[in-house]
């Protein structure tokens, strides 16, 4: 039976990407020593504005999520602070975890520019409205607000939208996303994206609902008598339902080396085609797609913006990966109906069901050509301007989604029986002596597959954090603590 | 000689009051491997020693054991002389730490003891056939065709039809003395097939006897010898077969009984046990527990499904191929202390949770679990031993797989940077590079590289 999700107790960012609004910015809190009380009035003001999945986007959107250490500091209790994942309470700079994603050389927890222990954001406040010279205002106003109530604004995340709805690199992005059953048809794109697969359960991405195990996903709950106000749902254990209506949010800030891809790309050795084309031709190999977005499951040759949105294409069509090579970014990051290894199509599509993430993330910085021309950016000159993706997603379970395919699609030199290739696109490198280098990309073709060896890395992590993007109740009781 | 895997399963008690000496041993060792050198053994595929603790089954104290498990090729005397050979002196100071060990004994003796200790297990191999120097080899072989291939190809002479790619490769290889052993035939013997399946025969054998029989008896032969055999021997099968139908109605109703389920364990003890299998290809895990206190026959049960399973794995000749886990290179199961604990130990592609995950991301691949470790204490409420279970609350199967593993003491595993994938592509590369192979065959030969 389908569930209907409670969508007037749900943070709009779960059904909605608010494409319509092109200006976006992150802030990054830390909640003043003292200042808890101050900053939980702060929050008490902020229910009222929350952006809900059940109500039209207003001129002005606000979405707000915490880390663990921000629960802490805003005073959830401990006893329901522990019941939270693992993930969330360890945070993404923990060591054992960044090995796990493979956060390792360049993109160490070490390195990075926020989101480490020793200076811990607490919160993120989001916000989304209409590209106009009032939106600064907004923010400032907000930020103020924000400082006055002992909510420190660590950083400033600034973001862009590029033409055609493509990323820095020049590709086309954000084309497959999952369709989530149970939105009510109202609240639903206003058509639901096509899909390689049929949607897939709300409790994959909100807590509180069946999964794609026709379970519930570990969620956090409360001790009743920290809810004397009664404002959680009950479990069906006799607790009080924190989780309910609320999502984990993975936030990854990675820059780009745009003129290193396409130097890259442009100093590849491609028989038989003018510079610009073969470095196309090779970036779409890496990708998976054409930069108008076209797969090369289904335009293998040459890019048909015709395409440009396909996306109900199977890999089961291409086992070998002559047309989309099996390390391509696409195919790791979404292998559908193709797990190698003998499984089986169906299998292989039941178990990627089980690792999909809503994608909800903004580019930021200036990008190296606005009409967003391949051929433009590599006929720019090299700039040392920075410019990146926000990588944003929306899990039920950070370790089976995010981190499954962080570890074993996107980084493992060994996806899919390849030998030393991560991601070409978006893998760190192993640092050079690492036994089990990534720094290959196979490109099958006949007779034989042609082999790029010694790929430098083309993002690089400068921060990040797990948060807890919580429901609209779990926001009031977060907000009335202690 | 076969190259047969099998796992050796050792199970020695320890004394009560060696057993922290023994884990202190354990990490000398695990921190100087090359003091436990198994990398000279040229049997050894993978090694884990780990120390099972003390435990309860009812009122019964299950005791520290010494848990020596390793996966091989070969003939099991030949691996277990090698490593009385390479391994005596560190294995003596081990299992000084076990009942029944003499300390300063000769080779035979300790041959003796490690026979003795052996015990029965369901064994898994996502690499049959294979003995380590295969894999080393194969992955020489490869790697050397791969140089020769970016060769050719930078200097644009690799022929673009197939089949003379083929045998440009094939020239290549010929050409190297070093590579000499890759013309040889290399597929598994007869022998070697019976090794692996001579239970299933037995038992195929036996029925194939007494179906034969029986149609003799009906159409033509007429006496009272064979009358007696059919008549006798059905009655064995129906015993056998209602036997069954009583031992799965207890379960069943065990079931139904189950009080205890897994919940969620320490994070800290998580967190370290997840620092111990954080490499970035293959990793191990031990996992043992008493198996559920209800229903007296669970043990009985245990061990009979654990020997079916065993004969899934390895494939039913004529009938069906055998179980290919795909993110395993070798696992096993073991009905310890006469089935009241289960011990399992796999090496695996992956980190423990998302190989885990792995069993259940499937309906059928839960159901499976459910009859291998659904007998475990704390594993979630089955119903007909295959459904629920892991199908219906799978955190609680990640609990219980937490709250029961153990920490390895020492583990060798030479294979760092190749998943069982890799190693069968290996494989292949070499079964088909002098094969006759026709045009599409060549084709997708050329693939694996």
């Amino acid at each position: 039976m389908t569930e209907t999700l409670d969508t007037r107790d749900i943070q709009a960012l779960v059904v909605r990407g608010y494409g319509n609004l092109h200006a976006a910015r992150f802030l990054l809190l830390q909640v003043r020593d003292g200042r808890a009380e101050q900053a939980r009035g702060y929050l008490r003001e902020l229910c009222a504005r929350i952006d809900r999945a059940s109500e039209p986007t207003g001129e002005l959107a606000l979405q707000i999520a915490f880390t663990a250490r921000g629960l802490a500091a805003l005073g959830v209790p401990e006893r329901a602070l522990a019941t939270f994942s693992r993930e969330l309470l360890e945070g993404m700079d923990d060591d054992v975890r960044a090995q796990s994603l493979g956060d390792r050389g360049d993109n160490d927890p070490s390195r990075w520019e926020w989101g480490r222990a020793s200076s811990p954001v607490h919160a993120m406040l989001m916000l989304y409205a209409h590209d106009d010279p009032a939106f600064e205002t907004r923010v400032e106003h907000e930020v103020a607000k924000l400082e006055a109530a002992g909510l420190h604004v660590m950083r400033q995340q600034h973001t862009t939208t590029l033409r055609d709805h493509k990323e820095h690199f020049g590709w086309r992005d954000g084309l497959s996303l999952p369709n989530i059953e149970g939105v009510p048809p109202e609240r639903s794109r206003k058509k639901q994206q096509e899909s390689w697969t049929r949607p897939i359960k709300p409790g994959e991405f909100v807590l509180g609902y069946h999964n794609e195990y026709d379970a519930f996903s570990e969620s956090p709950t409360a001790d009743p008598a920290d809810d004397p106000a009664d404002l959680l749902p009950a479990t069906a254990d006799g607790r009080k339902d924190l989780g309910r209506n609320g999502t984990y949010l993975v936030y990854r800030e990675l820059v780009q080396d745009v003129f290193g891809l396409w130097r890259y790309l442009a100093d590849s050795r491609e028989p038989g085609r003018d510079p610009a084309e073969r470095a196309i031709a090779l970036g779409a190999k890496m990708v998976g797609r054409w930069p108008s977005g076209a797969p090369l499951v289904v335009s293998p040759e040459r890019d048909e913006p015709a395409h440009a949105t396909a996306n109900t294409f199977l890999y089961s069509k291409d086992p070998a990966g002559l047309s989309c090579p099996i390390g391509a970014h696409i195919r790791r990051a979404n292998p559908r109906d193709v797990l190698g290894s003998g499984r089986s199509t169906d299998d292989s599509s039941v178990m990627v069901r089980k690792h999909q993430m809503i994608r909800r993330g903004r580019p930021f910085g200036p990008p190296v050509s606005h009409a967003m021309d391949p051929r433009e950016i590599l006929a720019a000159q090299p700039d040392s301007v920075r410019r990146g993706l926000h990588f944003i997603c929306l899990v039920g379970n950070i370790s089976r989604q995010f981190e499954f395919v962080q570890r074993s699609w996107i980084v493992s030199a060994n996806f899919g029986g390849l030998f030393k290739d991560g991601d070409p696109i978006s893998a760190a490198r192993r640092p050079p002596g690492d036994p089990n280098p990534n720094d290959e990309f196979t490109c099958p073709a006949s007779p034989v597959r042609r082999k790029y060896k010694g790929m430098p890395q083309f993002t690089k992590l400068v921060g990040g954090a797990y948060f807890f993007l919580p429901g609209i109740a779990a926001l009031r009781f977060i907000a009335r603590q202690p | 000689m076969h190259r047969v895997n099998a796992g050796y399963t050792l199970l020695a008690r320890l004394k009560r009051s060696s057993v922290e000496a023994a884990a202190t041993l354990l990490a000398e060792l695990d921190a100087h491997p090359d003091r436990l050198p198994f990398a000279r053994s040229a049997t050894t595929h993978f090694a884990t020693l780990a120390i099972i603790p003390r435990q309860q089954y009812r009122d019964e104290e299950l005791p520290a054991t010494l848990l020596l498990g390793t996966s091989f090729a070969g003939p099991a005397q030949v691996h277990v002389r090698e490593l009385v050979r390479v391994l005596g002196k560190p294995l003596r100071e081990l299992f000084a730490h076990c009942e029944g060990f003499e300390p300063g004994c000769d080779d035979d003796a300790l041959e003796e003891f490690i026979a003795a200790h052996r015990h029965g297990d369901t064994f898994y191999s996502g690499m049959q056939n294979l003995a380590p120097e295969d894999v080393q080899r194969h992955r020489e072989l490869r790697d050397a065709i791969e140089t020769f291939l970016d060769e050719q190809q930078a200097r644009g002479a690799l022929p673009d039809e197939p089949a003379a790619a083929r045998r440009a490769i094939q020239a290549h290889v010929r050409s190297r003395p070093e590579l000499a052993w890759a013309q040889q035939p290399f597929a598994p013997t007869f022998r070697a097939w019976l090794v692996l399946h001579w239970r299933t025969l037995i038992v195929q054998g036996i029925l194939a006897v007494l179906v034969l029989a029986t149609l003799a008896r009906i159409f033509f032969v007429h006496d009272a010898v064979v009358d007696a055999g059919v008549r006798y021997g059905w009655l064995a099968v129906g015993v056998a077969a209602l036997g069954i139908v009583g031992l799965v109605l207890a379960v069943r109703e065990a079931e139904a009984e189950q009080t205890y389920v897994s919940g969620r364990q320490p994070d800290a003890v998580v967190r370290a046990l997840a620092a111990t299998q954080n490499r970035p290809v293959i990793n191990e895990f031990v996992i043992a527990g008493p198996i559920k206190e209800e229903g007296a026959l669970r043990p009985l049960f245990l061990r009979i499904a654990l020997w079916i399973v065993a004969r899934l794995a390895e494939g039913i000749p004529g009938l069906r191929a055998g179980i290919v886990i795909p993110t395993v290179a070798t696992a096993r199961w073991i009905a310890a202390d006469r089935g009241r604990r289960l011990i399992f130990i796999s090496n695996y592609t992956n980190n423990a949770e998302g190989y885990v995950r792995d069993f259940i991301d499937t309906e059928a691949g839960a159901k499976n679990i459910n009859l291998s470790f659904g007998f475990g204490r704390g594993y979630p409420k089955t119903e007909w031993i295959v459904r629920d279970g892991a199908v219906t609350d799978p955190n609680a199967f990640i609990y219980v797989v937490t709250e029961n593993e153990r920490h390895t003491g020492f583990w060798y595993g030479p294979y760092r940077d190749m998943t069982i994938d890799n190693i069968e592509i290996n494989r292949q590369i070499r079964e088909g590079l002098f094969a006759d192979l026709d045009e599409d065959q060549t084709r997708t030969w050329l693939q694996l590289l």
